[in-house]
């Protein structure tokens, strides 16, 4: 169900230049939330956007639910200049889910920028110790240390000023010449997620995408969100994914 | 305090209407926004075949409102009465709904309108003559006087149901194309649509939107839009009236009610906030405590005298 709920944040740490890790008190919303849902949140009053800003979650606490957000224009920039104590609406659970994998099965999570953060949902929830996160930015500044970072994680930047060297889908083609997960799964930018397309087509690995486009009502009322489907007509980001089958969508 | 309205013949328990294209199929939002707690709610515009709408991006937001242009995407006719109108009626038992007809022709219109006639679930119909967003019918309909007068003649000749004519702002002449719909009969005007409007990505030195333009709403849209239906209801006091364009607080749906609207029409605001209509209700019963109105007649169109 649906909910619309007032938070207050517990937490907000810049962990990487703007990359906000903010932990926000929901206790009814964080008791519903799935890996893969999302929140949309009102960006405060004392910015003038207009519409909700949406966020997949990145887990949750002791009635509370996590979120990584960039700040990148007034909506999020109100939104991470928040501190502690201070409230926010927040509408939730919204969206659809990934799929409840079986305890040992591998995956590999493949994250781009803020896309992380269903992944890190994904990887506190499933807990296999052969799951391997990898997390791609331009460069160092973008992201976390990786001591900051669940252990199995690993960093790419496309300069090489920290972790592997090259972006997540090429990294990941390099694992791939040793090693095969049962299951892909990547969340991040268009590129990204085109190039774990093209890969998980090529060495026929189940895989599951989570997708973003620019939404107004975040739960299927505006049709506003539109993703082209390989077989023809759209689907509805918010309410139709955010997490489709990797060949489902047309990037 | 009595919050019920007449709109011509129509009655709604109170004058708030959710505006078509944001509100869905009317069981999207749950319980944040229950259909039974409007006055009613126009569907999803509904057009003769199924339509995928424009390519995306389809939104963007912009300085107090958003552009759309999702290009009337939606089931088409047949599903709408096979799957849509049956789940909204067993979601929404006690709601009143409104039917949005979107035709890229004389013809298509008066085939929605005789199919839809029969269906008992639909208490109106609500013509969209008004959408900037689609190459036929739409805004190039409602423009146009004589296309818009011979549309409301022909369905009032095939209908009983009740015909609420929904007008583009985007035009010389709104009073005049409002003249011809009431002189055709016309049992309402809704004043009024989006503005053909767009947004240009500085980066990507490309449109926003996949369409490159849109339509504007949100309360960028309600100064132009109230002026309109004020100057409808000046010109035709006697023509029931719903305000349209940009209302997302009590203060702005009671401005329409002065300016002589019978009930007023909510949509971009839900999306930023899907308790608008509750906050809107209490602020129209403090208003009118305060005013000493016993009912919406006691001050509609006031503004205009």
């Amino acid at each position: 169900m649906k909910i619309q709920e007032k938070g207050i944040v517990i937490s907000n740490l810049e962990k990487a230049r703007c990359l906000h890790f903010m932990e926000i008190y929901l206790p009814e919303i964080s008791k519903q939330i799935q890996p893969g849902n999302f929140v949309s949140l009102l960006p405060p009053a004392s910015s003038s956007a207009f519409l909700r800003r949406p966020f997949s979650v990145a887990g949750v606490g002791n009635k509370s639910i996590k979120l990584v957000i960039r700040d990148i224009g007034k909506g999020t920039h109100a939104i991470t200049s928040l501190g502690k104590d201070d409230a926010i609406e927040v509408l939730g659970p919204l969206g659809n889910c990934y799929p409840v994998f079986a305890p040992d099965k591998k995956i590999w999570l493949l994250g781009g920028g803020t896309g992380i953060a269903s992944l890190l949902f994904i990887h506190a929830v499933h807990k296999n110790p052969d799951d391997k996160i990898l997390w791609g930015g331009k460069c160092a500044k973008e992201l976390p240390e990786t001591s900051q970072l669940p252990s199995g994680c690993t960093l790419a930047t496309d300069d090489g000023s920290c972790g592997e060297c090259g972006n997540v889908v090429e990294v990941t083609r390099r694992w791939l010449s040793s090693d095969k997960p049962d299951y892909i799964v990547a969340c991040g930018p268009k590129g990204l997620l085109k190039g774990v397309q093209q890969l998980v087509s090529e060495y026929n690995i189940p895989a599951w995408i989570s997708c973003e486009e620019f939404m107004a009502c975040g739960m299927g009322a505006c049709a506003g969100c539109a993703i082209p489907l390989a077989a023809g007509g759209y689907a509805r980001v918010c309410a139709d994914g955010p997490v489709f089958k990797a060949e489902e969508v047309v990037l | 305090m009595n919050l019920s309205t007449k709109v011509g013949s129509f009655e709604l328990a109170n004058p708030f209407v959710a505006a078509s294209g944001t509100y869905g199929y009317g069981t999207e939002y749950g319980d944040l926004s229950s259909a039974k707690e409007w006055g009613a709610v126009i569907l999803k515009s509904v057009s003769k075949n199924p339509r995928p709408g424009n390519v995306p991006p389809r939104c963007c937001e912009v300085d107090s409102g958003m552009i759309n242009s999702i290009g009337l995407a939606n089931v088409g006719l047949e599903k709408y009465i096979a799957e849509k109108l049956p789940v909204f009626v067993s979601a929404n038992p006690d709601a009143v709904c409104i039917a949005s007809l979107a035709g890229e022709t004389l013809d298509e219109f008066l085939y929605l309108a005789e199919k839809l006639s029969c269906i008992k679930t639909i208490k109106a119909f609500e013509l969209n003559i008004s959408c900037p967003n689609v190459a036929k019918g739409g805004m190039h309909f409602g423009a146009d006087c004589n296309a818009s007068r011979q549309l409301v003649t022909e369905i009032k000749k095939i209908s009983s149901v009740p015909v609420w004519v929904k007008v583009t702002p985007s035009t010389t002449d709104p009073l005049g194309v409002a003249s011809v719909c009431a002189e055709a009969g016309a049992d309402a005007v809704v004043a009024t649509n989006t503005i053909p409007a767009m947004k240009i990505d500085i980066n990507r030195c490309r449109p926003v939107l996949g369409n490159t333009f849109g339509g504007l709403s949100g309360p960028a849209m309600f100064p132009a839009s109230l002026r309109i239906a004020y100057m409808i209801h000046r010109a035709l006091p006697e023509l029931p009236l719903v305000g349209c364009g940009g209302v997302d607080c009590g203060e702005k749906a009671v401005q329409y009610i002065l300016a002589g609207c019978s009930a007023v029409e909510i949509g971009t605001a839900t999306f930023r906030r899907p308790d608008t209509l509750a906050e809107v209700k209490q602020f129209l019963e403090d208003y009118m405590d305060r005013m000493g109105f016993k009912t919406i007649g006691d001050f509609r169109g006031l503004a205009t005298r």
